[in-house]
């Protein structure tokens, strides 16, 4: 492991990894066993500590004023790869490509959106509070 | 009208309103979280990240991932026209016994996208050509933990005798 390029990659790599394996590993057993209430749970503690770890700690690199690389990008892998290990060899692989479509135009046109709505929300165009104190 | 709408059309490889729930699904989580979790993050620190992900990922999760017949009604909450139907928002193949499309994938890719239209106008290339192998390192760690976590399926060991 060399130099601190190779590092940030690895310390991404294992971000990823773990957050993909909890979110699939915990999400189906807890909404199986407790419905609609340990899926509220499973994102309390799972997206809870993943986000801490992740996004607030840096795990996954996000230097600033770069673009934002979410831990979704890891939950998106994860979720197909879970699936088509879990479910071999009856994986239907192709079945899910026009949900994952829909689910990126949905996703961009969202962002493309929150650009121009932040633009004109007051609660994010108030001035710095913490500067006045 | 309906009756095409809400069958299974081979050629999408969904039913048609399935398209509309899917996208507007994925829309409204993405532009939610967008908007607050880094504004709850900012007011509350990392309890307002352990907020976001209670109240934005948990409802969310609800409108776009709940699928019928788990849970407290194992049997299958019956349809009045027969079968258990999609429950979700986002269209989910064979009711989830596939590889799982998840709402990360919209949340993902609108965070970048937003952070890529609110960079500067001259910069955008660069900053996308740089985020690129932090976005494929990513997918590959979920890939390799999501793969290896589906290995569990595999032990073929029946548990209690089930």
């Amino acid at each position: 492991m060399h130099g601190l390029r190779a590092k940030r990659h690895f310390s991404t790599f294992i971000g990823g990894a773990v957050v993909g394996s909890l979110s699939f590993g915990i999400w189906p057993e807890m909404w199986k066993s407790y419905g609609i209430m340990g899926g509220f749970l499973t994102a309390t503690v799972v997206i809870g500590i993943m986000w801490y770890m992740n996004h607030w700690l840096g795990v996954i690199e996000n230097a600033p004023g770069r673009l934002w690389v979410d831990q979704g990008f890891p939950i998106m892998g994860a979720g197909v790869a879970w699936g088509v290990v879990r479910f071999y060899p009856n994986s239907h692989v192709s079945q899910i490509l026009p949900t994952l479509i829909c689910c990126v135009i949905g996703g961009l046109l969202a962002g493309w959106a929150a650009h121009h709505v932040k633009q004109v929300a007051p609660g994010w165009n108030e001035p710095e509070k913490k500067e006045e104190l | 009208m309906i009756a095409w709408l809400s069958a299974y059309n081979s050629s999408l490889g969904m039913p048609p309103v399935s398209v509309l729930t899917s996208v507007f699904g994925a829309f409204a989580a993405t532009f939610a979280i967008i908007l607050c979790w880094p504004k709850l993050v900012r007011d509350f620190g990392p309890i307002g990240g352990f907020m976001s992900a209670a109240i934005l990922v948990g409802t969310f999760w609800l409108l776009n991932h709940k699928l019928p017949g788990f849970g407290i009604h194992p049997e299958c909450i019956p349809d009045p026209n027969g079968g258990a139907k999609q429950f979700g928002l986002i269209y989910q193949a064979y009711r989830g016994a596939c590889p799982w499309v998840d709402m990360g994938t919209a949340i993902a890719c609108g965070f970048w996208l937003n952070s890529l239209l609110g960079s500067k106008t001259g910069e955008r290339f660069t900053l996308a050509i740089e985020s690129v192998p932090r976005v494929l390192v990513a997918v590959a760690g979920g890939v390799i933990g999501g793969a290896i976590t589906g290995l569990i399926g595999w032990t073929g060991a029946n548990l209690f005798g089930y």
